[in-house]
């Protein structure tokens, strides 16, 4: 379902479209690969979030799912879980896709 | 989860880096075009944090975060006395921040000391910060099982710092402590010797202090609070009696063995479990409790050899926990004295055991705790000063970091803590220390009766930090509904109460009903349901103001419907006594619904006592006033002074006709002139609380005139909406009366007819005036009667701890609101009032009843 912020017309900001959803342009395809992936992002500061990146818009602000913030990736180290977090573009130092997990035994 | 680094990761920063071909996917969306997954909604998202926004970030500022080398190499082991002290005050500083309603990762766990005791090779800081961990620990567990912890919520997530952590035993750490304490004297000493200053001995001393401090806190607890609750990290013990619980493995062959004696008696034969009073069942019976006794002895002592000895800080002569000062177990008389005379050693050691605080140990411990205190606060000043003399988050001091326990602070925006300064901390210890001396000496005393039970827990809580509103509930209900783990449930205290002030038939031993078995039945049904009640509106004292205030509410109601069992218990006794020809119609009963009466009096209590939580928190507005305290003066107040008349002429009744009145028997002269003496002293607090009750009646009266006259003269602005707006806000004040019925379920009808409010906005206003000051002048001549019978019947009245004190200054309290009510009308009449402020002040003691001032 496409969201769309009103464009002037005198309706709510945020409506649903009554028709049929829109054909997605190419460009919305292709940023829709990102989307539900789990990754790692080293904020400016020096912290680490990881999580599912459940949003994004066309500023990159990136809004993230199930989040934890880190101070080092050593594994031994805590972790403080955030929930859901969003995360602007400009605090970004680097952003790396994490492996998928990989299947227990039990 | 092996280590990956994080190289190894596929980079996709360039979808972020402008001017890249990739980046160009993200910029051709249209503006407000998200893209999301399929069931994505902005409204969930409403709650997430905004990473690197400092208002809601709390990790902002945190990219290094102090560790205890950083604050080593920063020169917090050098040797410098006064800053060491500075460090200890600011540490309790922290603990109180915490209690007052911050978090534990914004306040105590910003001294990195505390999160790595293990590591401190200081000889002063390892031992304060081993104790200080010790004791958030343990009051953590206290708040954490007591289950108040409204004011702490966000510490009850789980703790990494308590997880998968041994911890050493308090016994340890006091020693620990101790052996500081004396090196520290020792060096004083030297010092002063080898300088001649007594600033060395003061600042040796002002550190041992607090290390004493913090030793007796733990002890205190320990002699309080039940094992379990104390020290549920420390190596699952298990709580057989004595004071040191034993280990697991000990319990199960003591488990094994108890098992086996089961059985074996399983196979003697049985004895009647029906009370029998034949002398011939009571010697089969005693001698059946003498072997159990003699094989749990036996069991007891082969586990005690094998448990840890007792720590060599604690006397020899100890006494076990289950011979506290309570007085309701020194009249449970037969069965301890048959015990007693057949034990000479080890009376802790019976049938798996009941924890019971140590009240007498606490006492003198706590009498010690209060001097320290006091010391404490006065060599505050001997620790090295902030910068600009401010204390503010103590990160000037080494250890402190406000982010060092960052990771502790749950997903949530970041609030500000207030911090108190050392001296505000220390005067907070030096009132907590009160308080728990007065709860290793009063709580035996409350168990009297339901009043001082009920009176006592809302004075205490009033003014109590989160700490010992906890203590109170864990040293009332230390393992169950019993009361101090004692034998006695809140049962006998409102037995005792109804007895002594109401005297039902079916509790009279002389009247038919206390022998007819359905009275006897439906009389504990409704005793059983009075208790529940009871425990649940004690345990409702452990929250802060509001929850009380919510947990009221629905304690009112249940009252309501245990006014139905007590209605039984009056129905059948009317019947029985019909019978018994002893009345021919149930109003000539000389106690009369007086189960009812009791049950009523108490819900009219709980009413009063919700009203002042109100006033207490601030919620009621002036322009309520005039129903507020039509109410309390005309409802609340009047049906307490029927009930207590009516609890008055019951006892009168039931003296007049029971036989000991009337006796000219000279072997009970004796015990009839005791009587009468008691229940002249009965009458005389009876006519004192009914005076008091008739002042405060007067007392709302004139308010209610006050209020009108401030209404019309506009110094309090009512809302729009007239009379329709006036009902709705009556409605909601009254809401939770609702269900209980009438005379306590109020309309805005009856209200608006009985104080013919109406005609009081039509009257003259000095003629209104000139009532209300009436009101006054009525309530104070009452209440300087009250002050006289006071002075003139102080040894009659029940003076004997400082909660009747209190009692008895709460009406002195309403004498000096009176009186400034009445220069306030005296005021209003004279006096220009344009240019001055004119409000309503709310004395600290009794804010339910304020005193209009002008300025």
């Amino acid at each position: 379902m496409q969201l769309k912020m009103s464009e002037g017309r005198s309706r709510d900001l945020i409506e649903s479209q009554a028709t049929e959803p829109a054909e997605k342009s190419e460009v919305h395809k292709k940023v829709q690969e990102y989307i539900g992936k789990r990754y790692e992002v080293q904020l400016t500061d020096g912290r680490f979030i990881r999580g599912t990146m459940i949003a994004t818009d066309k500023d990159a602000n990136m809004v993230f799912n199930k989040a934890d913030e880190r101070w080092t990736v050593k594994a031994d180290r805590p972790v403080r879980f955030l929930g859901q977090a969003m995360i602007s573009k400009k605090y970004v130092k680097k952003m790396c896709l994490l492996p998928d997990p990989k299947e227990t035994e039990i | 989860m092996s280590h990956e680094s994080f190289s190894s990761y596929v980079k996709v920063s360039f979808l972020l880096i402008a001017n890249n071909p990739s980046c160009t996917n993200f910029a051709g969306l249209s503006v407000g075009e998200m893209v999301t997954t399929p069931k994505f909604t902005l409204l969930e998202v409403m709650s997430a944090i905004e990473l690197m926004e400092p208002k809601m970030d709390v990790g902002v500022g945190a990219s290094h975060l102090k560790t205890l080398d950083d604050a080593i190499a920063d020169g917090l082991y050098g040797d410098d006395m006064p800053m060491q002290l500075a460090v200890m005050d600011a540490t309790l500083a922290m603990v109180v921040a915490w209690l007052e309603g911050s978090s534990l990762g914004t306040t105590v766990w910003t001294n990195v000391m505390l999160a790595n005791v293990a590591k401190i090779t200081h000889p002063l800081f390892h031992p304060f910060a081993a104790g200080i961990n010790l004791l958030v620990r343990n009051i953590y567990s206290l708040v954490n099982n007591v289950g108040n912890l409204e004011e702490l919520p966000e510490d009850f997530n789980p703790q990494n710092l308590f997880n998968n952590q041994t911890w050493m035993h308090r016994r340890d750490i006091i020693i620990m402590m101790r052996e500081q304490m004396h090196a520290l004297e020792r060096q004083g000493a030297s010092w002063s010797k080898e300088t001649g200053s007594r600033r060395a001995v003061e600042i040796c001393t002002a550190c041992s202090a607090r290390l004493e401090f913090v030793t007796l806190m733990l002890d205190i607890m320990s002699y309080l609070m039940p094992p379990e609750i104390e020290n549920p990290h420390f190596d699952h013990k298990i709580y057989v009696g004595g004071h040191e619980p034993i280990s697991e493995k000990d319990y199960e062959d003591l488990e094994k063995l108890r098992l086996e004696d089961a059985e074996e008696q399983r196979e003697e034969p049985k004895e009647d479990t029906v009370e029998d009073t034949s002398p011939g069942k009571k010697e089969h019976k005693k001698n059946g409790k003498k072997q159990k006794r003699k094989k749990n002895k036996k069991h007891a002592k082969q586990a005690k050899k094998e448990s840890p000895k007792t720590s060599p800080t604690k006397p020899e002569e100890e006494k076990p926990n289950s011979s506290s000062a309570n007085p309701a177990e020194s009249e449970d008389v037969d069965d301890e004295e048959e015990y007693m005379e057949d034990e000479d050693d080890c009376s802790s050691c019976d049938d798996p055991a009941q924890f019971t605080p140590n009240f007498q140990f606490a006492a003198v411990l706590s009498d010690r705790l209060i001097q320290i205190s006091h010391l404490i606060k006065n060599t505050v000043i001997l620790g090295r000063r902030g910068p600009d003399n401010e204390d503010g988050d103590y990160k000037w001091l080494m250890p402190f970091d406000s982010k060092a326990c960052v990771r502790m602070i749950p997903a949530c925006f970041p609030r500000s803590v207030k911090y108190p300064t050392r001296m505000e901390a220390a005067v907070w210890w030096t009132e907590c220390a009160q308080r728990i001396y007065d709860l290793s000496r009063l709580p035996p005393k409350s168990t009297k009766d339901i009043n001082m039970l009920f009176f006592f827990a809302q004075q205490f809580t009033v003014k109590s930090c989160v700490f010992t509103r906890s203590l109170l509930q864990v040293i009332m209900f230390p393992t169950d509904a019993h009361l101090m783990g004692g034998n006695t449930t809140c049962a006998e205290p409102i037995e005792d109460s109804l007895k002594n002030n109401f005297m039902p038939q079916v509790l009279d031993k002389d009247s038919p009903v206390h022998d007819d078995p359905l009275a006897r039945q439906l009389y504990l049904n409704f005793l059983n349901q009075m208790s529940k009640l009871a425990v649940n509106v004690y345990s409702s004292f452990g929250c802060n103001l509001s929850r009380q205030r919510d947990r009221l509410e629905m304690a009112l109601e249940e009252l309501a419907h245990i006014q139905f069992y007590a209605g039984q218990v009056e129905k059948r006794t009317d019947e029985v006594m019909i019978a018994a020809k002893m009345i021919d119609c149930k109003e000539q009963n000389s106690s009369f619904h007086s189960i009812a009466s009791f049950v009523f009096h108490n819900l009219v209590g709980i009413i009063h006592y919700y009203f002042e939580l109100g006033f207490r928190m601030d919620l009621f507005v002036p322009y309520e006033f005039p129903y507020i305290f039509w109410f309390l003066g005309e409802i609340d107040a009047k049906w307490m002074m029927t009930t207590m008349e009516r609890s008055q002429e019951i006892q009168l009744n039931y003296w007049k006709g029971s036989s000991l009145s009337t006796t000219l028997n000279q072997r009970r002269q004796k015990e009839k002139q005791a009587r009468e003496a008691d229940l002249k002293r009965r009458f005389v607090v009876h006519q004192f609380n009914v005076l008091n009750q008739y002042a405060i009646s007067l007392i709302c009266e004139g308010i209610v005139k006050l209020s009108v006259i401030l209404i019309r003269k506009g110094i309090v602005r009512v809302p729009d909406g007239g009379d329709e707006a006036e009902r709705l806000r009556f409605e909601r004040r009254f809401e939770p009366l609702q269900n209980l019925g009438p005379p306590l379920n109020v309309n805005y009808e009856q209200f608006k007819a009985k104080t013919r409010i109406d005609e009081l906005y039509q009257v003259e206003m000095n003629d209104l005036i000139d009532a209300a000051a009436e009101n006054f002048n009525q309530a104070k001549a009452n209440l300087e009667q009250l002050d006289n019978t006071v002075e003139q019947n102080r040894t009659n009245l029940f003076v004997d701890t400082m909660w009747s004190m209190k009692r008895l200054l709460n009406s002195s309290e309403l004498l000096q609101i009176t009186k400034s009510n009445m220069v306030a009308c005296r005021l209003l009449k004279m006096m220009n009032l344009e240019g001055r402020k004119v409000e309503w002040t709310y004395p600290e003691q009794l804010p339910m009843y304020p005193y209009l001032s002008i300025k």
